[in-house]
């Protein structure tokens, strides 16, 4: 999801993170309108622990900045839905749809039971196949390594988050690790494409 | 006391009688009492050597360790890559050191993997001598191609398996007078070796989608904390990290952590605590010193074992170990097979030199193990290292200097 401090990504690029027509013509509208210099509204998840505050900080530096952004602000705790199973709130949902964006705080997953991570859950609902994590050296700030600037991009729908376990007898678990070549190659499509555009010479994987 | 002669295994009372014989008594004192001839500070090398992680006579079975005429026979697998001139490296000091050792050599097939044949033979050389000192086997790359593999799984991994080696012991200190990032690390990283991610069943569903099977069980976590917990006791260390995913995979990672925790019950003197694994190869990164024993799955292992192994100096000062309950494999710390390096008097010695050492001390023979891991550290500490330590020595050169230190320290 959207950094502050990241580029704008390009139109085209937009156009690969939607999922269905309609919403290209939303973005597009959002875009133009911030190009108009109207307001862009994004969704806030403030998230767990220490998200709220940290996104209170967020807006009041934006306000101060005079960053024209507007906040729509949810919350992904899971709810119960009329079937019984726990989902994600629609508004939440709806929000994320329409906007396009979001910037997101820290989202806890309980270890060993509990629900599924909600992280996982938000990146298979708006099909966020690619986490991309610029990792800057920053000036000011010593650390024993110097002059850090990679970039990592992770897929992040599938693998070892396929999240299929079983217990075959007791005692015994399996845990699936689901690898398509439709996922893999389009996050390494993007991870290409993200390399030509930043300028950077070389991937690893 | 007759009673007790009865119960006792065989070897133990061998080695109780020897312990109580004058000259290896003489011995050991001599050796701990003369002054070391090198610049690294007396107690941190006290403190290196006390605290070696081999688990010693104890821990091994009755039949196992053949000894012939007073020499321990240990199998060497040369492997590939650097694997053949780094063995002739720890012939050459382990002659020096007068260390009571005999080699059976195990050839491999210099290019290409390993022949089924040839690994029939070395599991069997292993199982007949319980010890071996390993370089690497080369495995077939990754392909897509299943159908022209075969059966050429993993080697590493297979041979593993088949030992029943299901831990992975590797010490990572740091070490003085070789210039690192960070400062005062000293982790011992315990990976349950047969089982999780390595277990090697996958199968494609239909075209494109692949599945890979990690499986996990109860038994062997149980064995591997209780593994991790005795070491602890018996190179005295304070804390055991557990690290795990399990807030993603609940219910394997979920078992893992389960089990580790029960044993922890079990060993209240000794601190427990987990942490995730990404948060963990960050605190490694940004904070090493914090750990002390670290408790892992089998690729995590892997994983954090080779970040812990490259804060400390990288792959040649690493050491590790595979044991099982009847058998153990020394080997490099950090598997390399340096392909690129071969016959080029570049590759590193000392990791593969103080793995020797760590077979000396499981061998029983302390004070052999003792004075190889001083003359490795004489060498390091005096300045004589290979390129990957940012020296300029080569090989030869690092291994000349190990050399004379111990025919000039000899007993």
């Amino acid at each position: 999801l959207c950094q502050p401090s990241y580029k704008m990504p390009s139109h085209q690029l937009l156009l690969q993170l939607m999922k269905r027509p309609s919403q290209l013509l939303q973005a597009s509208r959002g875009l133009s309108a911030a190009a108009a210099g109207g307001t862009r509204t994004v969704t806030l998840i403030p998230g767990d622990g220490i998200g709220p505050e940290i996104s209170n900080s967020v807006k009041k530096i934006f306000a101060a900045a005079k960053v024209p952004i507007a906040w729509d602000e949810v919350d992904v705790t899971p709810v119960k839905g009329p079937d019984g199973q726990f989902r994600i709130p629609q508004k939440a949902i709806d929000s994320v749809n329409k906007h396009g964006i979001g910037l997101k705080g820290p989202l806890a997953t309980p270890v060993g039971k509990g629900h599924r991570s909600l992280n996982l859950a938000l990146r298979k609902e708006f099909n966020l196949y690619a986490n991309v994590r610029p990792c800057r050296s920053l000036e000011g700030y010593p650390t024993p390594y110097k002059n850090v600037d990679l970039v990592t991009i992770r897929e992040n729908t599938e693998g070892e988050y396929s999240g299929i376990e079983h217990i075959i007898v007791d005692g015994v678990v399996q845990s699936i690790k689901l690898i398509t070549e439709t996922a893999s190659r389009r996050v390494a499509k993007f991870a290409f494409e993200f390399a030509l555009r930043e300028g950077r010479r070389k991937v690893t994987a | 006391p007759s009673l007790m002669h009865l119960l006792l295994p065989v070897r133990h009372r061998f080695l109780a009688a020897l312990s109580s014989l004058p000259w290896r008594r003489h011995l050991c004192s001599s050796i701990s009492s003369r002054s070391t001839a090198t610049t690294t500070a007396d107690d941190d090398l006290e403190h290196w050597l006390e605290h070696a992680p081999a688990p010693g006579a104890e821990l091994r079975g009755i039949l196992t360790a053949a000894k012939y005429g007073g020499q321990h026979r240990v199998s060497m697998i040369p492997g590939s890559g650097i694997g053949p001139e780094l063995m002739a490296v720890v012939k050459q000091t382990l002659l020096a050191a007068r260390a009571h050792v005999d080699f059976e050599e195990l050839q491999t097939s210099a290019e290409g993997a390993v022949t089924p044949e040839e690994m029939r033979r070395i599991v069997m050389s292993i199982q007949r001598n319980g010890v071996a000192l390993k370089g690497n086997l080369e495995s077939l790359e990754a392909s897509t191609d299943f159908i022209s593999i075969g059966g050429a799984a993993a080697k590493n991994a297979q041979l593993r398996a088949k030992l029943g080696l299901f831990a992975y012991v590797q010490r990572c200190k740091s070490i003085e007078g070789l210039p690192t990032r960070h400062r005062d690390i000293d982790i011992l990283v315990v990976r349950q070796n047969t089982e999780g991610e390595y277990n090697q069943l996958e199968h494609f569903n239909v075209d494109g989608v692949v599945e890979s099977l990690k499986v996990v069980t109860e038994a062997r976590c149980r064995q591997i904390a209780e593994f991790a917990f005795q070491t602890a006791i018996k190179t005295r260390r304070k804390k055991v990290t557990a690290v795990h995913k399990a807030n993603i995979m609940k219910l394997s990672d979920g078992l893992f952590l389960d089990v580790c925790r029960q044993v922890a019950q079990s060993y209240p003197d000794i601190e427990f605590n987990d942490m995730i694994v990404d948060n963990c190869c960050m605190q490694l990164t940004s904070r090493p010193q914090q750990f002390d024993l670290m408790l892992l799955p089998n690729l995590y292992g892997n994983i954090v074992g080779n970040i812990a192994a490259g804060l400390v100096g990288g792959a040649g000062v690493a050491s590790g170990m595979n044991v099982g309950s009847r058998c153990a494999v020394f080997e490099c710390g950090v598997r390399v097979s340096g392909q690129a390096m071969r016959g080029r008097d570049l590759a590193n010695p000392c990791g593969l030199l103080l793995a020797s050492a760590d077979m000396l001390e499981y061998l029983g023979e302390a004070a052999d193990a003792r004075r190889v891991r001083m003359a490795v550290l004489a060498a390091l500490a005096g300045g004589v290292r290979t390129r990957d330590l940012g020296g300029s020595a080569g090989t030869n050169e690092v291994t000349a200097a190990i050399v004379d230190w111990l025919q000039q320290n000899s007993a």
